[in-house]
């Protein structure tokens, strides 16, 4: 399963999956529209464990007021807006899915974060700047294995010097081959070109790309709760799902979202939060003594 | 006559493979519903008999997944429960002498 990765097959790929149907995720995502693990920290309901997802990420980064944000495959831009409303930030997203491009623009515009957010159609290999915090939630999946020293590399580019990068992703767990019946179905229908490592292989590659790695959160059980929600709100909604986007894609989203869950679940893969610091220089990063500040109020 | 015998064949397949498991109903394309194990979470339903060599002779995410898509397999229940099928069947034993007997039987389905 050798992908180019071009820029125009990545835009191809991602396309295949996210510009589905705007209407069509919005039948089983929460409001924000957070397709990514949610953070069951206050009980069962999925609109609140993303909001404490949401808020978990941007309390790790440590976000202050003023700072400049970048979200590398900013979705419908749920976190950027979040992150902009309650931390006080500049949010730059971007993203190459044309309908999620146009639904966080809408949305930021309708929610009236104009100044504070920016949401462009781009790949993340042609940025340019010099950014205080880096997120990427849920898109390194995608960039594929012979492409992670490029990712890492240009985060470090664009990231200030002990500048912060949350890399929230999936990996494969160690010892399960690669190319499985299930791999190669999400390849064919769901994913193309998705590319997951073990955790072990991603963080060797962080810091070789001058990252310190601070924190490593699995979210394992998080990522299973979050699919089986998923599928059934999906499922709930059958009728209108088939109307949006038909019978075939309907079974597909369905079947990915619960064999997904189940892969959770039996530990074929897994889901990592990594907290990095851009350290090209010494001395220390800047995150307190302790923990206690993500946790607290 | 060739329809009551091919739903024979099914139904001997089917028992050959599945009686080893907890709890499991299947639904063949004629309607005919089998049961095994104890308090089924959810049916296998078969739509048509190509269907069902295709999956039985290969019973993996891929074949599987495949005829899901195209609705000549669907799940009645407990989608999530029926994953673990795919354990079921990567850990099945069979003797070889069971294997020789459900390909035989499954090829001239």
């Amino acid at each position: 399963m050798s992908r180019s990765h071009s820029q125009s097959a990545d835009q191809k790929a991602i396309s295949h999956h996210y510009d589905l149907s705007n209407e069509f995720y919005q039948l089983f995502l929460d409001e924000n529209m957070v397709y990514s693990c949610a953070y069951f920290r206050s009980g069962e309901d999925l609109d609140q464990a993303q909001k404490d997802k949401l808020d978990h990420i941007c309390r790790k980064l440590r976000l202050k007021p003023g700072e400049r944000l970048l979200d590398i495959g900013c979705g419908w831009g749920g976190l950027i807006a979040w992150a902009a409303r309650h931390y006080g930030v500049y949010a730059h997203g971007v993203t190459i899915s044309e309908n999620q491009y146009e639904y966080a623009n809408s949305w930021i515009r309708r929610e009236g974060f104009l100044d504070q957010c920016k949401v462009d159609l781009m790949d993340y290999r042609d940025l340019e700047g010099n950014y205080d915090k880096i997120v990427s939630v849920g898109m390194f999946e995608h960039v594929g294995l012979k492409n992670l020293p490029v990712y890492f590399g240009t985060a470090q580019r664009l990231l200030k010097e002990k500048g912060l990068f949350l890399n929230h992703g999936i990996t494969v767990s160690k010892g399960r081959k690669k190319s499985t019946p299930e791999a190669r179905f999400i390849d064919q229908y769901i994913f193309p070109g998705g590319e997951l490592d073990n955790i072990s292989n991603i963080l060797h590659r962080m810091e070789l790309a001058s990252f310190e790695v601070l924190d490593v959160e699995s979210l394992r059980p998080h990522y299973a709760m979050t699919l089986k929600h998923w599928a059934r709100r999906l499922e709930a909604q059958k009728e209108e799902a088939i109307r949006t986007v038909g019978e075939r894609k309907y079974r597909a989203w369905l079947l990915y979202l619960a064999g997904c869950a189940f892969a959770f679940q039996r530990g074929d893969i897994s889901v990592y939060q990594v907290l990095l610091s851009r350290q090209t220089q010494g001395g220390f990063s800047k995150t307190p003594l302790t923990r206690e500040d993500i946790y607290t109020k | 006559m060739e329809k009551k015998r091919d739903i024979r064949k099914a139904e001997e397949i089917a028992r050959r493979i599945f009686s080893g498991h907890p709890g499991i109903s299947v639904r063949l394309w004629d309607g005919t519903l089998l049961h095994f194990g104890n308090n089924p979470e959810f049916t296998l339903v078969f739509r048509n008999p190509r269907a069902f060599r295709q999956i039985l002779l290969k019973p993996d995410a891929l074949t599987a997944g495949a005829a899901f898509i195209n609705n000549d397999l669907d799940i009645e229940g407990d989608l999530f429960d029926a994953m673990g099928l795919l354990d079921y069947f990567a850990t099945a034993r069979f003797s070889s002498g069971e294997k020789l007997k459900i390909l035989t039987h499954l090829m001239t389905l």
